[in-house]
């Protein structure tokens, strides 16, 4: 969204193209992973595609596993294909792509583990022409970050030269940022040995979507929305994300992260903030940020002694979806039998701000939900003086009669619900929606949030990328819930069913406020 | 497609069968066909339908073939771009004949393809009428409040009746490239985006086909394989057009247009623009006290005529970048390469080539403000042909 920091070229200027990126090598550190074959390297290939990469690139892979440069571009091209089907895989812009492609094999946890990576980039850098531009991709667990951090530095990769803009360094961390404050601080504070904060790029892959960019153009760029955003019109905010699917063979991670960290901490956090924000005076990334941080900072920090009324947590037991039998959490694979990670959360938040005092947040994410939806809805209060006697034809008016909801996936759209007179001789009223769904307007391709993110650091431009303040502002939040949970392990775990809505303490939550969760 | 008998029922119409209407009638039966297919779809008689529409497209045309060619395209552009689309037949030296037809063009979506798109697509064929007769059936059947594009896809000859369906329009396309030497054409395409209505503005499919040239160019400047310093260094360019012996006199629309982006881009002022007595033509402009020389040629090739077969520039220290088309494993390319300083030749990632009209189309609604390059481009042109003019 902020301008390439690269200097204007007259002939590219104002055409629908992009502004030339930088030249710069991408190292991608964890190649041989899950996250590299299904998003990272069909998210390059579709930029490539598209004309999006610099003309001076290339990529580097490297992990563990022993494989030449050939079996590495024969594993990727398998992987866009297999996990990219929707992007057209044609040999020869294959070919070409292929012909930037490395890879070496390097144990990180080994003292001369990057030794030669920097030699090879000095060689890449006269192939190629990436004038010494690199960004390091880490696709790692988590826990090899600091070591990965100190080696680039001890190998000279990260270095800056005094007064010089470039070559420069750029480092796309992965989440989980840290288990909690103090470890996320402590990554931080590694990261920073070596790394500015503007070349650090912390990738929350929901900011990339495409309907979540539109939260900020649906409020800033239409006039209508904004005086109605905000405590005076918006009776109480909700916010879902519902999977359908379970652990997915990821049990092990999951076992140590639960939903709060999975989800809440990054991505629900992050578009709570993109729907709460003040309007930023620019779309520059900084001025986005600052704003986005201004409201994590203004939440209300949970009151421990009343938690259960702010917060519920819950695990899946068996049951069914989609008409299938489905195992519970404690019976998935890397799972402990008597588990206590949560795969449901709900909480009750409130910004202590000007515009949000006392407007309820209600966020709730969870696994093996009843239905696969990720929105936002913003309920308006009633009219304030009631003509119209509202018994109307479902069980909505609970929730009172306006609602804006913001659908993140699937059926991107926005649908926007209010009341209408049935025809008929008798005032009879009714919910109607009004909808717009991406998938019918734009008949086009959105680009996946990789594309779009990847593309992003090889701009330099950091507006879609989580910022430390914001991090910490999160987990200074969400921290405390953490280590409460922690010490009061819940022992009605499983407490709600595969295919459910959550556990029942989920809907009294809201119950004791007199509103209801949205039927969807 | 061919015209059905009259009170079609809706699941003639949805299959895209034309549907006959009375001009004054359109909406009517239109309200009438849904009305019957959201009942079929109560019944279950029809797969669930959802009539989408995010702008209003008016193709105009006087071709013979407008029916069955200018259908097609739509065919293929609203299942990407839903919208109402009319297509308005002018032919006003038939004998007099006005009537109208109506479908809907329809793809399924959804998880398991079991919900409908349908745009539906209104046909008025105006023949032996004067210019107000078409204009009155068009402007009523336009959706309020979406935005409306008038794609002329139709020569100069019928301009006269462009007025009247501009007023209802906020943006208009053009394509040069039908008359592909017809400067002229160019000419008034240029007054036309000069348009003294702000709320109107004008396009040419021609310069879009020319973005992937543009696109190529300046890359070629991006560090790699030329610095950005290269692009003040030009002092000759060489546009090549598709074109026969016999057309040898003719400067086409599409080099011009090409020509003329690269000097308002660059800043160049034109002080002469001359045919040569070999055919070929010369522009000349001066640039922070230099000269720079843009020839245009043609050569035989087998690309329609007047398209732009290469451009090559040559700098300051007689370093040489050609951007020139080619066709790679049944693809259209454009390709951009240089003489590195030791010889080696630099090429550049090839630029895929768009040319279908409605792909072209399809680009165009998706932009929603006046296009400034564009609109400096045509105003370069205009300045060009008028000296070319003042030459004669
Ligand atoms: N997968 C996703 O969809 C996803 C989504 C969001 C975030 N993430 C995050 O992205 C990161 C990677 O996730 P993933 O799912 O791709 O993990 P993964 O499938 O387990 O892959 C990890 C990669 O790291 C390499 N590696 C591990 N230890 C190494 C060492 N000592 N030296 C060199 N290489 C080593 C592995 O190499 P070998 O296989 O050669 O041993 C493998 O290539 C994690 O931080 C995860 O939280 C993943």
């Amino acid at each position: 969204m902020s301008q390439s920091p690269v200097m204007v070229n007259p002939l590219k200027e104002g055409l629908k193209i992009e502004q030339a990126s930088e030249p710069c090598a991408m190292v991608v550190l964890g190649a041989h992973g899950d996250l590299t074959k299904r998003k990272l390297v069909p998210a390059l290939f579709a930029l490539h595609q598209q004309g999006l990469l610099p003309p001076g690139f290339c990529i580097v892979g490297m992990s563990r596993t022993k494989m030449s440069d050939d079996e590495f571009r024969q594993s990727m091209a398998r992987s866009i294909q297999q996990f990219a089907p929707e992007i057209p895989f044609d040999q020869s812009t294959w070919e070409r792509f292929a012909a930037f492609l490395y890879y070496l094999p390097s144990n990180f946890g080994k003292e001369e583990g990057l030794f030669d990576l920097a030699k090879l980039l000095k060689e890449l850098e006269q192939r190629h022409g990436t004038r010494g531009n690199n960004i390091f991709y880490m696709a790692t667990p988590p826990s090899l970050y600091g070591q990965i951090v100190d080696r680039l530095a001890e190998s000279g990769l990260t270095q800056m030269h005094p007064g010089l803009k470039a070559p420069w360094p750029r480092i796309i961390v992965e989440k989980p940022f840290g288990r909690d404050l103090s470890s996320a601080r402590e990554l931080d504070l590694h990261i920073h040995n070596s790394f500015e904060e503007e070349q650090v790029y912390r990738i929350d892959h929901y900011l990339g979507k495409e309907t979540v960019q539109n939260i900020m153009v649906l409020r800033f760029a239409n006039g209508i929305f904004e005086p109605l955003w905000n405590r005076q019109h918006v009776d109480h905010v909700q916010i879902t994300n519902a999977e359908t699917i379970g652990v997915e063979g990821r049990g092990g991670y999951y076992e140590e992260a639960g939903n709060m960290r999975d989800m809440i901490q990054n991505h629900m956090l992050q578009l709570l903030s993109l729907v709460a924000m003040e309007p930023p005076i620019s779309l520059d990334a900084e001025a986005t940020r600052d704003e986005k941080t201004k409201v994590l900072k203004s939440m209300r920090p949970f009151d421990l002694k009343s938690l259960k009324k702010f917060a519920v947590r819950g695990q899946y037991g068996q049951g069914f979806i989609a008409g299938q039998p489905v195992p519970g959490y404690r019976q998935e694979e890397s799972v402990s039998g008597e588990s206590k990670t949560e795969t449901f959360t709900a909480l009750k938040l409130f910004i202590d701000n000007w515009r949000w005092a006392d407007v309820p947040f209600y966020v709730r994410s969870g696994k093996r939900l009843g239905r696969a939806i990720t929105e936002v809805a913003i309920h308006f209060k009633r009219a304030p003086h009631r003509l119209f006697s509202l018994d109307a034809d479902d069980g909505g008016q609970a929730l009172g009669p306006n609602a804006l909801v913001l659908q993140i996936q699937p059926d991107e759209g926005i649908c926007l619900k209010f009341a209408t007179k049935q025809p008929g001789p008798t005032t009879q009223l009714r919910w109607l929606s009004m909808d717009f769904k991406y998938g019918t307007a734009f008949g086009v391709r959105s680009p996946s949030a990789y594309e779009r993110l990847v593309h992003d650091c090889i701009q330099g431009d950091a507006t879609l990328f989580a910022r430390t303040d914001a991090v910490d502002a999160s987990w200074s939040l969400i921290s405390p819930i953490l280590q409460e949970w922690a010490q009061t392990p819940c022992n009605q775990f499983p407490n709600y069913a595969a295919g459910s809505w959550g556990p029942a303490e989920s809907d009294e939550m809201l119950l004791a406020d007199g509103r209801a969760w949205r039927i969807i | 497609m061919t015209p059905s008998a009259q009170k079609t029922d809706s699941k003639s119409f949805l299959s895209g069968r034309l549907t006959q209407v009375d001009p004054d009638g359109i909406e009517r039966e239109l309200r009438r066909l849904w009305a019957q297919a959201a009942d079929g779809v109560a019944a279950g008689t029809h797969p669930d339908v959802v009539r989408a529409c995010s702008f209003n497209l008016v193709l105009f045309s006087g071709d013979e073939d407008a029916e069955s060619k200018c259908g097609e395209i739509l065919s293929e552009i609203v299942s990407h771009h839903p919208c109402r689309s009319i297509l308005a037949i002018y032919r006003p030296e038939k004998p007099s004949h006005l009537e109208a037809w109506v479908s809907a063009a329809c793809h399924l979506t959804g998880a398991a393809l079991m919900k409908q798109i349908c745009c539906e697509q209104i046909t008025v064929v105006s023949e032996g009428q004067g210019s107000s007769a078409l204009p009155s059936v068009v402007a009523p059947l336009l959706i309020r409040d979406l935005p409306v594009f008038l794609w002329w896809r139709a020569n100069q000859s019928h301009f006269q009746i462009m007025e009247k369906l501009l007023c209802c329009c906020r943006r208009l396309i053009i394509d040069s490239g039908r008359e592909p030497f017809n400067l002229p054409f160019l000419m008034q395409a240029a007054e036309l985006t000069a348009l003294p209505r702000k709320d109107v503005f004008a396009s040419d499919l021609n310069w879009r086909r020319l973005l992937s040239w543009c696109q190529s160019l300046g890359n070629a400047f991006d560090g790699f394989p030329l610095s950005l310093d290269y692009l003040f260094t030009v002092r000759q360019v060489k546009i090549l057009h598709s074109g026969q012996v016999a057309d040898r006199q003719e400067i086409s629309c599409q080099s011009l247009l090409l020509a003329s982006w690269m000097a308002a881009r660059l800043g160049w002022q034109p002080t002469s623009f001359l045919r040569n007595p070999d055919g070929t033509a010369t522009a000349a402009f001066s640039y922070q006290g230099s000269t720079v020389q843009i020839h245009f040629a043609p050569k035989a090739d087998s690309l329609p005529a007047g398209s732009v077969v290469s451009l090559t520039c040559t700098f300051l220290d007689e370093r040489h970048l050609e951007v020139s088309y080619q066709l790679r494993q049944g693809s259209e390319y454009i390709v951009a390469a240089t003489d590195s300083p030791d010889g080696r030749a630099e090429e550049l990632e090839p630029t895929a080539l768009t040319v279908s009209e409605s792909d072209l189309i399809g680009q165009e609604v998706e932009v929603i403000c006046r296009d400034a390059v564009y609109e400096a481009t045509m105003n370069m042109v205009y300045r060009l042909i008028d000296m070319l003019s003042m030459e004669k």
